[in-house]
């Protein structure tokens, strides 16, 4: 039988394209089918999918229910919290949280009309919740009452001296009412508890402050 | 040369490179977790999440309050479940796979730390004063080491040098050292503030160089030994005017040989070059993705560095960007 005879340059190149390709080929079903499968959905969403599963067990279980609200509202998804929060109230009539996270569901609906309603409600009940008043001079700003925003926003932090939110939303209030002064005055005060605030870091550049380094951090 | 000698190293290649593609298909590794290590620089530009695991599971398979991660040659992380008080074990892809530990003969008590030596899976249980040894399976193989009854040991942190097993001994602030049959070979340290002295040591790492990283908690510093347990020195984070370390606890040494410390208090992960000089931190507290909540134990495997985020009930997984 005669011998077949490959020159030494193309075989070297035939093993090397062939080693490449399997290569290749073996990368590509890997990548494909059997590597980096891992779930990606963040903790956020399988905290959603997790209390859903719970509640469908228990559905008598109305603190999934609250909690589920509240997670919807911490991923910006305000009309699905709106409803958790409805759904529990229609259960558990005038529970503060409850009643709490649909005020602030309103608030990112921008129904700020509803939101101050349940929110003057809860203020009779808790007049010196740091928190409520915090959310009413948000509520109060953002209908241009500037007025009553920096009264409720200086009342929440008379009870709560070391929020950082409540002096950046004064700050912002300030600034919208053209008091630079105060305004720079509250956005470096949030910065002093987090420095790495960026509304506020941000607020204070509008107003022609390019960096602010507190010298000393609150301890919270 | 001859196409019939080509052909015959052509089928080889093929056949070798097919067998080397299906055990990483099985495994479920990539070509890259098995690639020695190919780095331009040793700085860390970014620490991103990659996935996270335990926390979308089944309710007896949910992870609650995990402390301690190891993760074998395979890639399988072996989570301890301080809540439920077992073993559970993920695939390279994060899926549960298995748990052990929860009853029977494998009773665990009150597990506090896991470590992999010689294929064995250790469980220390400081309050018990016991190591209880498992097979990568889950069966209980024994205990390995046991306190007696004059002589109490508290075994946190593990971890395997040669045919010896070095454990922290939290309660007695010592390193303590014994060979495979349980015994006691030598104790090093004494409580206290000093060079070479502990207070509540947690964790233990071992370099290439065969020196000993002792997270050293309450004296908020990792502090290496040689594998005689002379003192070396002391890494608490302060060159460059860093703030000093609050709770070290998991450490770590990744194939770059960076060494990863978890400060637990301060929900950070610092990373340091193993001379102590500190390259990065990453990490503050919260529930998202990325953030941690008194984070504990740490594990690494290939560029993966694998967290246990103890209050958020969940195991992170974050790529190291060079």
């Amino acid at each position: 039988m005669k011998q077949q005879y490959i020159s030494r340059k193309l075989s070297v190149i035939i093993i090397l394209g062939t080693v490449i390709l399997l290569l290749l080929f073996g990368s590509l079903i890997g990548y494909g089918f059997f590597w980096n499968k891992y779930d990606q959905t963040s903790s956020s969403e399988k905290k959603v999918s997790v209390l859903k599963e719970q509640m469908f067990i228990n559905p008598k279980d109305s603190i999934k229910q609250l909690e589920l609200g509240w997670t919807y509202y911490q991923q910006g998804k305000y009309q699905e919290a709106k409803e958790q929060f409805e759904a529990f109230l229609n259960r558990e009539k005038d529970h503060f949280d409850a009643t709490f996270g649909l005020a602030n569901s309103y608030i990112g609906l921008k129904n700020y009309q509803e939101a101050e309603k349940l929110l003057l409600h809860l203020n009779k009940t808790q007049a010196e919740n740091a928190d409520i008043l915090h959310s009413l001079g948000i509520v109060y700003r953002e209908q241009g009452k500037l007025e009553e925003a920096k009264q409720n926003l200086l009342m929440g932090l008379e009870i709560n001296s070391l929020s950082s939110d409540i002096y950046y939303d004064l700050g912002l209030v300030y600034e919208k009412m053209e008091n630079k002064e105060e305004a720079i005055a509250h956005y470096k005060k949030s910065i002093d508890f987090v420095p790495d605030y960026a509304e506020a870091i941000e607020g204070l550049k509008r107003l022609g402050i390019e960096s602010y380094h507190p010298t000393q951090y609150h301890q919270q | 040369m001859k196409l019939k000698n080509l052909l015959i190293i052509l089928g080889t290649i093929t056949i070798s490179i097919t067998v080397f593609f299906i055990s990483l298909y099985v495994q479920k590794l990539s070509i890259f977790d098995r690639m020695p290590v190919f780095a331009i620089s040793r700085e860390i530009t970014s620490v991103d999440v990659l996935f996270s695991f335990g926390n979308a599971e089944g309710e007896d398979q949910q992870l609650k309050q995990p402390i301690a991660i190891a993760v074998d040659s395979e890639g399988k992380a072996y989570v301890l479940d301080s809540f439920h008080r077992d073993i559970k074990v993920y695939d390279p892809n994060g899926t549960f796979l298995f748990a052990f530990g929860k009853g029977g003969e494998d009773l665990l008590i009150a597990p506090g730390a896991i470590a992999i030596h010689n294929g064995l899976v250790l469980v220390s249980e400081p309050t018990i004063g016991r190591i209880q040894a498992f097979s990568t399976n889950g069966e209980f193989v024994r205990t390995l080491f046991a306190s007696s009854k004059t002589e109490k040991y508290s075994p946190v942190g593990m971890a395997g040098l040669d045919d010896h097993l070095l454990f922290a001994d939290a309660a007695r602030h010592q390193l303590v050292k014994i060979n495979l049959d349980g015994e006691v070979i030598a104790t090093y340290g004494s409580p206290g503030p000093k060079e070479g002295q502990f207070a509540y040591p947690q964790y233990i790492t071992i370099d290439q160089n065969e020196r000993i990283y002792v997270s050293d908690s309450n004296n908020g510093r990792v502090q290496v030994f040689d594998e005689e347990g002379k003192y070396l020195q002391t890494i608490d984070g302060t060159i460059g005017e860093k703030e000093k370390m609050a709770l070290p606890r998991g450490i770590a040494i990744d194939r770059y040989h960076r060494l990863i410390v978890v400060d637990t208090l301060a929900n950070q992960l610092r990373f340091f070059e193993l001379t102590g000089e500190p390259l990065f931190e990453y990490g503050e507290h919260g529930e998202d993705d990325g953030q941690l909540s008194f984070p504990n134990g740490v594990a690494t495997f290939g560029n993966k560095v694998y967290i246990a985020d103890r209050e958020n009930n969940r195991i992170q997984v974050f790529s190291i960007g060079n």
